[in-house]
Parts: structure tokens; sequence; C-alpha cells
């Protein structure tokens, strides 16, 4: 065990802080929009704390530093890509302003408005299976972190999940995003805080030039050029430049810039936050170098093994864990409890609303709110349940961060793309979109259930490669919408959408 | 250092600064706009209690 009683109350206190502020909060949930958008009163500064905490979950920490690890320095063109797309986002409000303007719950309610009811079906699926499939790894990368960090034996890891998953229901149950909100701003502080101090640690104790010879020497060049990465490569580079217009509209965060008071405070949100985006990502990346560092030198602990291979996942835990001074390890463990119920509570609150105002909610219209409410509530649980059994039956065959990338593919080069065409080009109409939907929304799969399977021949396996599914999945997408569109549009005319206000509630 | 190690080096000092910089931000304007937040679902709850 690792910890003094100094981590335990630090712990404590925070679970503690957060709890009592979920219960304190149930009064003020009055209706649908409260329970669920905080009544649409978010302004510019509290919606970046909260987009920012949520957007920096354990998770988040965990498959960077992984990356870190794996490639060296060359990963960090992933969280530079990352900014670019939030200073474009910020400038343009691609997206995000013209949903807001609509005044959107969500994103698929925009299917059924621009289109028709069974697209925004389709898209809410879509969203909900990618969502799912992508939160199915927090709980499982979330209890590692916790295991090493404290010091727990493996057997411990199934209690861990169970315990966070019932932390984060429990709150996020009661008291809907007004909790969310508020716990966030809390966990917002702890957790940027936490993060620039382990920075300095990590960093200090192995030493910046002791890093660059450790990447240097296991990786050459390749461990600082991305394109000459033969983990990452530029097949993987145009991927993600492909996917830079969707930077951070995950429903998730989208759901941020819908809750804001309106569009043009849903632009600032994402120009904002946005800066603090590229040290999300290069933080928690050099926490990975640092520790690929001390594991290369002679004084390390051995790193876990699963399956007879090294866990590069555990890596970060497992150097941390050895190298913070205690009462910061409490911290560090605090702000990781913070940041992993920040996202969660989030995610499972968004994917919840999408399939009761997405595919619940055409079906049966006439729900009242108490209902809605309720309803909402038990597919959290739901939802939760679901990512308990994913997290223990799944492991992607490369590392987790692109794992990540090719379910957020999934969403972003389908439910995305076709909201852009949505609201930017006008020809675009419900067959169009419905192809590029079901195209977009189906390819990813293959990369995630057939990659490392051994069912597809040696000499035809780089076309299930992550990279390559990416790509085409995107250049499928456009094609399918404007060629479907073009082709039918005397059969089905497009709709044109007028905005419902330029400003206010 | 090489061409790639300079520019990685300043890029991730850069961002630990943006990174320090919008929280301290966040934090000082976040606290003003919970009050705000707070008033105005009191509000809406009582203008709901009242309609109910």
């Amino acid at each position: 065990m690792n910890f003094i009683w100094l981590d335990w109350a630090m712990i404590v206190a925070f679970l503690l802080l957060t709890t009592g502020i979920a219960f304190m909060t149930r009064r003020l949930i009055s209706n649908y929009d409260s329970f669920l958008l905080a009544g649409r009163s978010l302004k510019l500064y509290l919606g970046m704390a909260t987009m920012g905490a949520t957007e920096l979950g354990l998770v988040t920490l965990m498959y960077f530093s992984e990356q870190g690890y794996k490639s060296g320095f060359s990963a960090f063109a992933i969280g530079v890509i990352s900014l670019l797309g939030f200073v474009f986002v910020g400038k343009t409000g691609f997206i995000i302003k013209g949903l807001r303007d609509l005044r959107m719950h969500t994103i698929a309610e925009f299917f059924g408005l621009r289109y028709s009811r069974s697209t925004q079906i389709v898209a809410a699926i879509i969203t909900f299976a990618a969502g799912l499939m992508n939160m199915g790894l927090f709980l499982v990368l979330g209890a590692k972190f916790l295991l090493y960090m404290v010091g727990l034996p493996p057997e411990a890891l199934p209690y861990l999940m169970v315990g966070l998953l019932l932390l984060v229901l429990l709150y996020t149950v009661v008291g809907g995003m007004v909790s969310v909100v508020l716990t966030d701003y809390v966990q917002f502080i702890i957790l940027f805080t936490s993060v620039v101090l382990t920075t300095y640690f990590a960093i200090t104790h192995v030493g910046y030039d002791a890093l660059i010879a450790a990447v240097q020497i296991e990786h050459g060049a390749g461990g600082f050029d991305p394109f000459l990465s033969d983990d990452l490569g530029w097949l993987f580079i145009v991927w993600l430049v492909f996917g830079l217009p969707f930077t951070g509209m995950w429903p998730p965060a989208l759901s941020r810039a819908l809750s804001t008071v309106d569009g043009e405070t849903s632009r600032k949100l994402y120009g904002f936050i946005g800066l603090s985006f590229l040290g999300r990502a290069l933080m928690p990346m050099m926490w990975g170098i640092c520790a690929f560092a001390y594991f290369a030198g002679a004084h390390a602990v051995p790193l876990p093994m699963v399956d007879g291979a090294p866990d590069t996942a555990a890596a970060m835990p497992v150097y941390l864990s050895q190298i913070l001074p205690n009462g910061l390890r409490g911290l560090v463990v605090a702000a990781a409890l913070a940041a992993l119920m920040s996202t969660f509570d989030s995610y499972l609150l968004c994917w919840s609303s999408i399939l009761v105002n997405d595919i619940v909610l055409p079906l049966r219209p006439e729900l009242k709110d108490r209902q809605k409410i309720l309803l909402t509530r038990l597919s959290v649980v739901g939802c939760g349940l679901f990512v308990l059994g994913w997290g223990y039956l799944y492991s992607p065959p490369e590392t987790f961060f692109r794992f990540m990338a090719i379910t957020g593919t999934m969403y972003s080069a389908s439910v995305l793309l076709t909201t852009a065409m949505g609201l930017y080009w006008k020809k675009a109409n419900t067959p169009g979109t419905l192809a590029s939907l079901c195209v977009a929304g189906l390819l990813p799969l293959t990369t995630i259930f057939l990659d490392g399977s051994g069912i597809v021949p040696p000499a035809y396996e780089w076309m299930i490669e992550d990279k390559v599914v990416g790509i085409a999945t995107f250049v499928a997408s456009v094609v399918f919408i404007v060629v479907a569109s073009l082709l039918t549009q005397k059969s089905h005319p497009p709709k044109v959408l007028q905005p419902v206000g330029t400003g206010g509630n | 250092m090489t061409g790639w190690q300079t520019a990685w080096t300043w890029i991730f000092g850069i961002a630990v600064f943006l990174f320090f910089l919008v929280e301290v931000v966040v934090v000082v304007g976040g606290a003003r706009d919970i009050g705000d937040m707070m008033r105005s679902l009191m509000g809406q709850a009582d203008e709901n209690r009242e309609e109910s």
C-alpha cells in the first residue's frame, strides 16, 4: 500500500464535498430543462469550467500517457491538431453556433427537424452506440489508475470498478446537470492544479535531458517526428486532420455548448477552453514519456504484466506512485477521482438524454417531464451497467487512444459530418443523410471488432487498420451524402431551417 | 537538440502556460457565474411552483 492517512483524508474530504453538492441541488430541479441543461443558464466561465472538467477525464490522462509512453514526443502532434481544431471551431462557430441558435437539446434532435423522424432515430442510435463503446473503457482505465496509485492487489480491480460506478451513479441520478455543473467547478480546480503539480514532479524526477536521451535511444528520429513514428505515421496524421473541424464535439461537450445562454457564448466557450486542450494532451503524454524513461533506467520497480506483455497503460500510475511525495499522492488520486466523475457523470447523462430525447420521445411524444426525468435516470443506470460489462470483455487492438479515435470517427464522420452538411449545404436531404449515416456508422466496426481477431487473412489486414478505416470512413461519408442527395433532389426536396432567435433563452 | 526536439520543448512550455492561464481565469470568472446560475434556477423553480 502506497498511501498514508493524509492521502486518505484528502480523498474522503473530496468525496464528501461533491456528493454533498449533488444532494443540495435537488431542490433546483423543477423541470426537464433544469435537469438536463441546467435551465440553459450556463454563462461563459462556468461553461468553461464544466467543459474543461468534463473533457479532462481520468481516461484522458490514461490514454494520453499511454500514447506518450509508446510514441514518445511524436504523440504531441495529437495535441497540436486538437488545439488547431478548437481554434477553428472557436473562430467560426462551426456547427455549434448553428445548433444553439436552433435551440436543440441534442444533436440528433437536429436530424428530426432538418430531415425526418427516422433519420433522427438512426443518428441517435449511431451516436449512442459509438458513445457507449467509447465510454466502455472509462471504468477499467480509471480503476487501473487507482489500483496502481494506491498500491492495491490486482484482484481488487473488479471491486474498484463497481465502487466507482456506484459513486458516479449516485450523484448523476440525484442531481442531473445542475449538480454536474457545480461539482465540475470544484473538480476543475482540483484537477487542473494537480495536473500542473504532477507534471513538475514527473519531469524533475527523471530530468528533461534524460527524457530526450531515452526517447532518442529507443525510438530514434520517430520518437520526435510524428511522420516517421512507427506507431503513428503520416496516415495517422491525415486521419486526425480529417477530424479536425469536429474537434470537441463529442455530445457531452456539445451539451455544454447547448446549455449556454446564447450561440455567441457557445462559440466563445470553444475558443477559450480550447487553449487549455494543448496542455490537456501534452502534460499526461509527458507523464507517459517520463514513465518510459524511468522504466528504461536501472532503478525502476518492475512494470506490471498483462497476458505476458508489459501493461503500458499501467506505466504512468506506477511511476507516479513511486515518485510523488505523501499528501500530493492523495491530492492526485482525489483529482483523478474528480476527473473520472466529472467525465463519467456527464457522459452518462448525455447518452441517456440521447436515448430519451431522440429514440424514445419521437415514438412516445406524450411523455410528461416527470416521466422523462425518471426514464433518463433509469437509462443512466442501464448505461453504467453496460460500461461495467464492456470494460471486462473488450480490449482494444492498439493503444487506448486509438480506440477512442476510431469510436470518435464512427460518430464524427457520420453524425457530425451530416449535421454540418445539413447546416451549410442546402441540397442535403434525407436519403443522402441516411446513406452517409449508415456507411460511416458501420465502417469503423470493422476495425473495432475484426482488427487483431485473426479472422482476416494477413495479406488483407492493412485494410482493417484503424488509420485506413478512419480515412475511408470520412471519404465514404462525404461521397454518399453528396451523391445520394443530388440523385434524389426531386423525390425528396430538402427542408430549409430558420434559427429560432439570435440570442436570449 | 534537433529541430523537432526544440519545437516540442517550446510547444510544451506554451501548453503548460496556457493551461495554467485558463485555470486562473475560469476559477475567478466561474465563481461569479455560479451565483448568477443559482439565482436563475431558483427563479425558474419558483415560477414552476406558482404555475402548478
